[in-house]
């Protein structure tokens, strides 16, 4: 572990040294130097409403994603309940989850309008039909036997769902999250950028008006590190679970 | 007490198999892998479509579901639940039917006694031991009190010692709880050491069901890939662990480490037919168990390998698996090798036949 980390240290210091010497034959309007962007952070932090904006995004991107997962699970809870809704539900919830969900943000900007909820709505789409549609699949990815031996043991259909897949399901659904957490963070800051007048991707849409690079690049740092931290928790949550159940022994992780 | 009939069971693989299983025995089915032991195991427990009927103490069980059927089945994998503690996985069964949470305490703690599986209680499947797992998996089949338990391939991948272990929880649990079992293996020790009844299973078809005597006058002659024989104890060397027997007039060195009583003369000698060898000429095969006789069919395998059907001179079919060239009709020498020898207890119970 020590040995990776200093590594990734390496790497840092390698890239940043980089980004120095290049910023030295550039001129610092396209390129800044690291410490340019220090500057134009600490400026949009005291200055500028930057704390704010960035507790909007976040709020956008937890409403949308807890949201998004609470619909997946209800829908996903009854498909399993009921095969009629499965089978009613399945060609729209795959073809939602295939389509890029950019696709649906001028619709929705008409049919949700310029405000919070477009953001929200967004993300609770992206996030929301994919795990409807892996928790269909998930459960023919999961042991036969295991349901086999609940069905002699005296499971009833509902026992089957809440005790047996559901549960299970975690175990292929939390790649999908971890992927999703990323994708929340991708939808809000086009949202923003494009159709609202608040979070970071609107504070992207001045930087460029007035073509402040290291603004920019302080936003691209900003958001980057924000979605590894929110990926990384969830990757935490995943983690706890796996290695409660002996998933992580197993596969001498 | 349950009896358990099958009457012309058909379906992907099974070809009309009808089986009659007494109550209260442990009835072993045996074949070669991909015969449909597994798939009679998932008929009975109503896991499985079929056409036929499937009787419990005479009557048809076919329209109830798996679970109505009162069955206690332990797949090959286990299928522990791996969310759930030991504790929750064998509670499972018994929640699911509505007992009430002491009491259904009070049932798994008398029955992970019996087990010894108390101390793993809180411990997650997937941090058990293959043996440990095995138990767990059959304690919670038994926990919801069944009247018939189905085994698939109860031993498999699990070390020696683990199985002798295994093997005296089954036993156990045979004597304190009184079921039908039906144990699926395709390894003729596992078969010899549990069963009271057999049945031989091959590409869907039943060649055999019946008794041990029966099934050991049957076994060589339907399975290429084990070999056993029905031998008298003539005479013991306790002090080295060995018996000479005869095995229908074949004179064997045999290891045998155990008491035999004076009435008990009789031995079930076990071997694999990979273990044997088989020589062209007799002065290469080694003094001890070496047994002469003619090649009378041969059937190909992978990699050269393939099953030589040898008669010996005095009547009895030997499997030898092995990539040696020898032609139909030719004279051989067949070595049993005294290590690869084992032996079991024939006990003087000649039951009806199923």
């Amino acid at each position: 572990m020590q040995h990776r980390l200093a590594l990734y240290s390496l790497s840092l210091v390698l890239f940043v040294t980089i980004w120095f010497a290049f910023s030295f034959f550039t001129p610092h309007y396209l390129l800044p130097t690291p410490l340019d962007v220090v500057r134009a952070f600490i400026e949009m932090t005291l200055k500028e409403s930057l704390f704010i904006d960035i507790m909007v995004t976040l709020s956008r991107v937890l409403l949308g994603f807890s949201l998004g997962f609470l619909m997946g699970l209800i829908l996903a809870i009854a498909s399993m309940l009921y095969n009629t809704f499965r089978d009613i539900i399945y060609p729209l919830v795959a073809f939602i989850s295939v389509t890029p969900s950019f696709a649906f943000i001028p619709l929705l900007m008409i049919w949700v309008g310029l405000n919070d909820m477009l953001a929200i709505a967004a993300v609770a789409i992206c996030v929301g039909f994919p795990i409807v549609y892996s928790f269909i699949s998930s459960k023919k990815s999961i042991d036969p036997e295991i349901i086999n031996v609940a069905l002699t043991l005296g499971a009833s259909r509902k026992d089957l769902v809440f005790k047996i897949i559901l549960p299970l399901s975690i175990t292929h659904l939390a790649p999908l999250l971890k992927l999703e957490a990323g994708h929340s963070w991708k939808m809000v800051f086009v949202t923003e950028y494009l159709a609202l007048s608040s979070g970071l991707g609107f504070l992207m849409v001045r930087a460029y008006s007035m073509i402040s690079v290291d603004k920019i690049i302080a936003l691209i740092i900003l958001l980057g590190l924000l979605a590894l931290v929110f990926q990384y928790i969830i990757e935490l949550i995943e983690t706890r679970i796996m290695r409660k159940w002996g998933y992580m022994r197993r596969l001498n992780i | 007490m349950t009896r358990i009939e099958l009457r012309q069971i058909s379906n992907f693989i099974l070809k009309k198999v009808s089986l009659e299983i007494p109550s209260y025995k442990t009835y072993v089915l045996i074949g070669p892998n991909g015969a449909g032991k597994t798939t009679i195991l998932k008929v009975i427990a109503g896991l499985v479509n079929y056409r036929g009927n499937v009787l419990f103490d005479g009557r048809p069980v076919d329209d109830l579901p798996p679970w109505k059927r009162n069955v206690g089945y332990v797949p090959q994998s286990n299928a522990l639940f791996p969310h759930m503690t030991v504790e929750e996985n064998i509670l499972f069964g018994l929640k699911v039917k509505g007992v009430d949470e002491n009491s259904a305490r009070k049932i798994v703690k008398e029955y992970m006694e019996i087990a010894d599986i108390t101390h793993l209680k809180n411990r997650y499947p997937l941090t058990l031991s293959g043996g440990e797992q095995k138990k767990v998996a059959i304690i919670r089949a038994l926990v919801n009190d069944p009247k018939i338990l189905l085994l698939d391939e109860p031993f498999t991948g699990l070390h020696y010692d683990t199985r002798i272990q295994l093997v005296e929880v089954l036993r156990n649990i045979k004597k304190q709880y009184n079921k039908t079992v039906i144990l699926v293996t395709h390894d003729l020790d596992e078969a010899l050491e549990l069963g009271d009844y057999y049945g031989i299973l091959v590409n869907g078809r039943i060649l055999y069901s019946g008794n041990k005597y029966g099934f050991l006058n049957s076994v060589n002659k339907y399975l290429g890939y084990v070999n056993a024989l029905e031998c008298n104890v003539e005479k013991c060397m306790s002090e080295l662990g060995l018996c000479k027997v005869s095995c229908s007039k074949i004179p064997l060195i045999v290891p045998w480490e155990g008491d035999l009583d004076n009435i008990n003369r009789k031995l079930i000698v076990s071997v694999q037919a990979d273990k044997l060898i088989v020589y062209r000429v007799e002065e290469q095969c080694p003094s001890i168990n070496c047994i002469q006789g003619e090649v009378y069919s041969i059937s190909k395998l992978q990699n050269d390998l393939q099953v030589i059907k040898v008669n010996t001179d005095l009547d009895v079919t030997l499997n030898i698996i092995s990539s040696c060239k020898v032609s139909v009709g030719e004279k051989v020498f067949v070595n049993i090798p005294l290590k690869y020898i084992r032996t079991y207890v024939l006990k003087e119970n000649r039951g009806r036949r199923p």
